[in-house]
């Protein structure tokens, strides 16, 4: 009930037109920015992280929230479309709603996508505002031994689940972050480690700059690697034959798939760094399971495309419990934004009840205004939207590549951080052709500092002595939960987010 | 990319792997005896007797545990890629032809170049030469700003007349856009 109260005062405190202005505004961007191929959410979260850095608090958490929600939905547009998923949460969506516009329903395809979105959000926040607080209270168990395996247990899901190669890869690129955290001052002793007589290098690798790296610059060069915009073929929004069903009649009658939908994508968002893809894919590989009618699946099925947009939706909510409660992020674009609340002197984890006891409420209502936001934006765009597909990547990437290093610059005023954002976009498309997947690696660099400070703080508590991490109940479950994971990825060797989309890509195979 | 090259990719990376693991452990080992970069000659036995006791507390601890993991994936990336065939037998003038040639690698090497000019030599040298306007700080940015986006949008664009002629229109306002509106009116630093 108090909770309750706390929320309802939290939407009255947003109730301020400018903030819901700027959430409307961040809303339409992150649509445009979700739907046009090469932009994701993580990027865009991403480089508006560095932008907004000087704004007020409240224009900054709308800006990058409203553009997380529209981003997450917008992927599902140009999947619809062009065929091409503006974001990898969409493409999945991708399989049923290109057909579904080949068939001339794009405009209701489009319809059932926006409300399938916009339930898996509603429903993302209402377990986010209703497990979050709560949770902080069992986390306020957690002392420097469960923190250091949290984040190990982190670092090491995310690289099993996301990698489309080898687990090792995921492992890899995770300690690869781990490596990266440790250059700079330590917060222990105040000890330089790996500056090799670099004053530069003494203050750390920021995250910002190297998230930017990471997500934008790989998307530039790949972008102009491929040659698709000769042959893009937008496909037009209007039906040709309108359908008789009511689009809400439509979702209200795949109750069932939503709600299971929902359900995969909020546990999967709270898995560490495992993220929106990999929940619509399994949300997708789900709902083909337990349809009654699972042969009209790859033809433009409603279904195949509700799944996984509730799913991927739903994972917002998921990813931001464990980000607000533990500060281990659940996806890609929560890892950024935990970078943001960061860099904004707010310190997620356990003691967020404490310190600011109104912030989960605050985020959830920012949320809940964001997917009425998400309802306006997607009615405003749909009819621009094909116009907005057509903007070619000639005059979009090279923008992206400026914004990318003044967001970089703008955190700290280092001209160091605009190498460092070059040097991990290298570093990051380099890695990407290797098939390494760039979260595990953003994850390891965020949480590098805090598994160093806990284990160290850990050891100095017991001595030395490593039975710390055996005999207290919270750090043996994650450690088994470790031990357990890795030895079934080395039994399994098949990441689960390649599982997950392997039979759905062998079935578009079929059909081509 | 083909399973091959990727496992041949795998094979130099994992050795790439390997050398740095080695080189961050050494550095941890040196951090654990001197941990505050003193010179060699400085560190006295008694210090390094602590050093040894209280192990636990060194800063280079975790980084040598991070080193010592990488290096032992390493090793197992290695030896997955030479099970998967892969050989240190491509180094050949042939194949180095071939990747010179491949146009990803072309698109990546131009993109970085652009960008690294863009750094190191447009954004220093406009603001030695440019800073004309006091009350619009942003100038030498904006113009530094509007050389990269004009240099990727020819390069990758088509090289006829008219075309040119939008991507300069399309960097000049661009350009303007980001200069104006991050540093001028969202007051936000530029580089």
């Amino acid at each position: 009930m108090n909770g309750l109260v706390m929320l309802a005062q939290q939407f009255v405190e947003l109730m301020d037109p400018m903030v819901l202005l700027i959430l409307l505004m961040s809303t339409l961007l992150g649509v445009i920015i979700g739907a046009l191929p090469g932009l994701s959410a993580t990027m865009g979260i991403a480089l508006l992280t560095g932008l907004t850095y000087k704004f007020p608090l409240d224009y900054t958490f709308a800006i990058l929230l409203g553009v997380y929600v529209g981003a997450i939905y917008g992927g599902s547009m140009s999947a619809i479309l062009l065929n091409i998923p503006g974001t990898a949460s969409a493409a999945a969506t991708a399989l049923e709603g290109h057909p579904l516009a080949l068939q001339g329903k794009a405009e209701t395809a489009i319809k059932v996508t926006r409300l399938a979105s916009i339930i898996g959000t509603f429903i993302g926040i209402l377990a986010l505002a209703l497990i979050a607080p709560p949770l902080t209270s069992i986390a306020l168990k957690f002392t420097s031994p469960e923190y250091f395996m949290l984040a190990l247990f982190g670092v090491l899901i995310c690289g099993s689940i996301v990698t489309s190669d080898i687990p090792l890869k995921g492992w890899i690129g995770g300690l690869i972050g781990l490596l990266i955290a440790q250059i700079g001052m330590d917060t222990l002793q105040g000890a330089s480690r790996f500056d090799f007589g670099n004053n530069a290098l003494m203050g750390g690798i920021e995250m910002v700059p190297a998230m930017i790296g990471f997500y934008a610059i790989p998307e530039v060069i790949k972008a102009f690697a491929k040659h698709d915009d000769e042959d893009m073929t937008v496909n037009e929004l209007k039906d040709e034959k309108k359908e008789k069903i009511s689009v809400i009649r439509l979702v209200y009658g795949k109750l069932r798939l939503v709600v299971q939908s929902a359900l995969i994508g909020l546990g999967i968002g709270a898995l560490p760094g495992v993220g929106e893809d990999v929940a619509a894919w399994v949300a997708y590989g789900a709902a083909k399971k337990t349809s009654k009618e699972p042969e009209k699946f790859g033809t433009g099925s409603y279904e195949g495309a509700i799944a996984p947009e509730v799913g991927n939706n739903a994972a917002i909510g998921g990813a931001m419990i464990p980000m607000l409660t533990l500060a281990v992020p659940g996806s890609p674009p929560a890892a950024v934004l935990l970078g943001a609340l960061m860099i904004h002197n707010i310190r997620p984890g356990p003691m967020i009840m404490r310190d600011n006891p109104t912030f989960i409420y605050y985020v959830a209502a920012l949320l809940f205004l964001g997917v009425v936001a998400l309802w306006i934006a997607g009615m405003i765009l749909a009819k621009p939207m094909t116009k907005i597909l057509k903007v070619p990547k000639i005059y979009l990437m090279p923008i992206v590549a400026a914004l990318s290093i003044v967001g970089a610059y703008a955190i700290n005023n280092r001209a160091f951080d605009i190498v460092v954002c070059l040097v991990f976009g290298v570093l990051g498309y380099i890695l990407d052709k290797m098939q390494y997947s760039p979260a595990p690696i953003v994850l390891g660099i965020i949480l590098g500092n805090m598994i160093d400070e806990n284990f160290r703080r850990s050891l100095i508590v017991s001595d030395g002595s490593l039975s710390i991490f055996v005999t207290r109940p919270i750090s043996l479950l994650f450690l088994v939960i470790i031990v357990f994971v890795i030895v079934r990825m080395i039994i399994k060797k098949k990441p689960a987010a390649q599982a997950a989309a392997e039979p759905v890509a062998a079935a578009s195979n079929e059909e081509e | 990319m083909k399973k091959s090259t990727l496992r041949r990719a795998d094979l130099v990376f994992s050795v790439s792997l390997m050398v740095v693991s080695i080189a961050a452990m050494i550095e941890s080992v040196k951090l654990l005896f001197n941990p505050f970069g003193r010179d060699f000659e400085d560190v006295r036995g008694d210090d390094i007797k602590q050093s040894l006791e209280t192990w636990y507390q060194s800063v280079g601890l975790v980084p040598f545990i991070i080193a010592a993991f990488v290096f032992v994936c390493a090793l197992c990336l290695f030896h997955f890629a030479r099970r998967e065939g892969a050989r240190f037998d491509f180094i050949k003038l042939g194949n180095v032809r071939a990747l010179l040639k491949n146009e990803e690698f072309r698109v990546a090497v131009i993109v970085t170049v652009i960008l690294s000019a863009y750094i190191f030599a447009f954004m220093p040298l406009c603001r030695e030469y440019l800073d004309f306007f006091p009350r619009f700080q942003a100038f030498p940015f904006m113009i530094a700003t509007f050389l990269m986006l004009f240099c990727m949008m020819v390069v990758f664009g088509e090289k006829k007349l008219v075309p040119i002629l939008k991507y300069f229109v399309a960097s000049a306002l661009a350009a303007g856009a980001i200069a104006y509106g991050f540093g001028m009116l969202a007051l936000i630093p530029l580089p």
